[in-house]
């Protein structure tokens, strides 16, 4: 059974209550949260995700809830809780999602370290994954909204999950979040976009998220071997530009994205070091030309 | 007499490398430390790592010069002994007075 | 509300992991409690060397084997950190015992297993302090402390130097000059302690404490401690000492006298008294007997049992829990300062609000 086949009310029993179970890729979380924005989020991002009974195991217990005190109802808050205790400090209730994805992020990225774990998007075409790592500001979310938009199907737009001794990379689809200008070049290339409401004056500016579509929720069972790194670069106007990058440049790019590389070791090293060697390495200069920017990708794809 | 130090990798057994297009990536379990070597420096350790018994400057010398044919011996002796000198800062490389 | 984790489970588990077999079916609230306790990697450690984590479950196992490649990474930074400050200090020439996890890693003693140890607590001679200071920030390392205020609270009313930093490395070092605050009134012998202090053959120049005063040290830090967010924690760490240390009787006949004369006679009372309940440890009947000297009047005897029993319960959220540990938060911060001046700087503590955010 996916979310979008709970009956009328019963997402809201079950966030309000023992918790709602979605599966997301490899892992299990539990949701729990009584605000009414994070209940129509879950409703319209979610949607496709299966939903999980209490008797299978939950990797994650997470909840969004307001704290106790006088923001419970004045300039209400939201709080982030992981296995019952209290992750960060309190946001405004209205970016009570954002927290939920984030926390979630955090979750993941501090605790699988089944997988070394690294900042990138992830995109898949004909089985072989396009993993973007970047710092914020270098238009990887809006590369990655793009490429979806045009067929490309979504692993995750934050966390490249990669399986050390055979280097595939493991799905993990969520809403694809956008900040700031990002949000209306993607509401202007992909009209058809399931976008939800943009809250503003969140610690990144503006943030909207984008519904991951039905397939690349279907299909998250299905791994990816290597296939591209790619470095993005946004230059306002640049004309758009793929260039040769270094496999030494481009592992020491991963490593420097990386959340657990240390935790790994060695096996870190060559998990990355195999990734490497086995995916073909460019730089991306692009100016906002998001067509452009699609079309150099699927050329890549199509290349033998 | 001439002055031949000898050169040694530190826990040669904790470093784990790989080569492309000429350049050196490098982890050291020792430190914990991932490396990126250009050219010249990834050659100079994986001399040294040729050798884990530790490897003498004129012999270090003529193995590096073998690949870098055009620079002139006096200016590469420098060069390595440079390269030498940021290796042993970043603990993978020693000196012994053997 | 479903979804609780049942408390016990983790008690349970760790006072017999052979029941942890293929027929077992609590591993999400086992997870969970031991997550909440900071006990992951321990469980995990234990499964592993009964050969009992081939049979969890593929879900479960991955946070069981993730905890391990943590715990894993995390001694040989700890050994790193070691070697570092030991070629740092040896300069001084000053003899550095060194505390608590780096103490268990280097030592290679049980509680190291499994667990994430982040700072490294070393003790120096008090006068060597400003020797020890200077070298270490030459060394890189920065106070982590600027306020002058929390300067004033750890140089004259706790046995510390402000935690110092690495600029580079980002790795915590402590160090002490004493294992008990000065000001609480209770004076532990240094000297006996560098006296009786065990020398690492692995590193030169560094020791750990005589298995007695380890002893002591752990059953002092946690039952004057003012945080008992870990204590369940540190009492599974002290049980693991006692087991490893008491196989010897030499050990068992030279606690008590210990405990006598470096003034800590209280907490070891504690400390065998709550090994006993939670774990079943059983020290031999003379050394029981020595100890109950040093028991606690009838009166508080019973509150501190209320209390401690609550606040070591792993289970954060269970509201008696948080009142119990509150409660032995103060009583921790009572017997380290006079009561005036707690009061004051818990009020300071409580104004200054320049804790970095923690968002992502």
């Amino acid at each position: 059974m996916i979310v979008g086949d709970l009956a009328a009310g019963e997402l809201r029993r079950r966030l309000r209550g023992s918790g709602l179970r979605v599966r997301i890729g490899p892992v299990v979380a539990e949701v729990r949260s009584p605000f009414g924005v994070v209940e129509s989020a879950m409703a319209m991002h979610y949607a496709a995700h299966h939903v999980a009974t209490h008797a299978e195991f939950a990797d994650f217990h997470v909840a969004v809830s307001p704290p106790f005190g006088p923001r419970r109802w004045i300039k209400r808050q939201s709080l982030f809780h992981f296995n019952g205790n209290v992750a960060f400090l309190p946001l405004a209730a209205t970016q009570a999602f954002a927290l939920l994805e984030w926390g979630l992020n955090w979750c993941i990225s501090s605790h699988c370290h089944q997988f070394l774990i690294v900042h990138a998007a992830v995109l898949e075409r004909d089985g072989k994954a396009l993993i973007l790592p970047a710092p914020p500001g270098s238009g990887k979310s809006t590369l990655c909204g793009a490429l979806v938009a045009c067929g490309w199907r979504l692993f995750s737009d934050e966390l490249a999950l990669i399986e050390p001794n055979g280097d595939r990379l493991i799905a993990l689809p969520r809403p694809i979040s956008l900040k700031n200008e990002s949000i209306a070049t993607i509401a202007g290339f992909w009209p058809d976009a399931a976008m939800s409401p943009v809250v503003h004056e969140t610690a990144k500016g503006s943030v909207a998220y984008v519904r991951p579509p039905a397939t690349s929720v279907r299909l998250a069972g299905r791994p990816a071997g290597p296939g591209w790194i790619v470095l993005p670069q946004y230059v306002k106007n640049a004309p758009t530009e793929l260039s040769s990058l270094s496999r030494c440049e481009a592992f020491m790019r991963l490593v420097d994205n990386a959340f657990n590389y240390n935790v790994h070791g060695r096996a870190g090293f060559d998990t990355l070091a195999d990734l490497v060697a086995a995916s073909r390495c460019f730089r991306f200069r692009y100016g906002g030309d998001l067509q452009e920017a699609v079309r150099v990708f699927d050329a890549l794809a199509a290349a033998p | 007499m001439h002055d031949d130090p000898m050169w040694c990798p530190v826990a040669p057994d904790a470093v784990a490398w790989r080569e492309w297009e000429g350049e050196v990536v490098l982890y050291n379990h020792a430190t914990g430390d991932t490396h990126h070597l250009d050219p010249f420096g990834g050659s100079v350790m994986l001399s040294l790592l040729r050798h884990p018994g530790g490897i003498r400057m004129r012999a270090l010398l003529q193995e590096i010069s073998a690949g870098f044919e055009t620079e002139p011996i006096a200016q590469l002796a420098g060069d390595i002994e440079r390269v030498l000198a940021d290796l042993a800062r970043l603990h993978l490389a020693v000196r012994t007075t053997a | 509300m479903s979804g609780d984790p049942a408390p016990g489970i983790l008690f349970e588990a760790l006072r017999d992991i052979d029941r942890l077999g293929a027929a077992y079916r609590d591993w999400e609230s086992l997870i969970r409690q031991a997550r909440a306790a900071d006990l992951l990697g321990t469980l995990a450690v234990r499964l592993a060397t009964r050969d009992l984590l081939g049979h969890v479950p593929a879900a479960p196992r991955a946070h069981l084997t993730g905890a391990l490649y943590r715990c894993r990474a995390q001694e040989a930074a700890v050994r790193r950190e070691v070697e570092a400050v030991r070629g740092i200090l040896q300069p001084l020439r000053i003899p550095v015992i060194l505390l608590k996890g780096a103490a268990y890693v280097m030592a290679e003693l049980p509680p190291a297993r499994g667990r994430m140890f982040s700072d490294v607590d070393i003790l120096v001679p008090r006068d060597a302090l400003p020797a020890v200071e200077s070298t270490l920030m030459l060394g890189g390392y920065a106070t982590t402390h600027p306020h002058p205020y929390d300067q004033r609270y750890y140089r004259r009313w706790r046995h510390e130097l402000p935690p110092m930093q690495h600029v580079k490395r980002m790795t915590i070092i402590d160090v002490h000059h004493t294992i008990v605050a000065d000001i609480s009134g209770v004076h532990v012998d240094t000297a006996a302690l560098f006296a009786a202090a065990v020398p690492l053959a692995a590193v030169p120049g560094m020791h750990v404490l005589a298995p007695v005063d380890m002893v002591l040290h752990s059953a002092t830090h946690l039952f004057r401690n003012e945080d008992l967010t870990h204590g369940y924690r540190d009492l599974v760490d002290l049980d693991a000492l006692l087991g490893r240390f008491g196989a010897d009787p030499a050990f068992w006949s030279a606690l008590p006298a210990r405990a006598s004369q470096l003034g800590l006679g209280r907490p070891l009372y504690y400390a065998l008294h709550w090994t006993s309940r939670m774990f079943g440890t059983v020290a031999p009947a003379p050394v029981t007997a020595a100890v109950a000297a040093h028991a606690p009047p009838a009166g508080r005897r019973w509150l501190m049992e209320k209390l401690v029993e609550r606040a070591l319960r792993p289970d954060a959220r269970h509201a008696a829990t948080l009142w119990a540990r509150r409660a032995m938060y103060v009583r921790g911060h009572w017997l380290k300062m006079p009561m005036p001046l707690l009061a004051w700087h818990l009020t300071v503590k409580a104004f200054r609000r320049d804790e970095p955010s923690a968002l992502p």
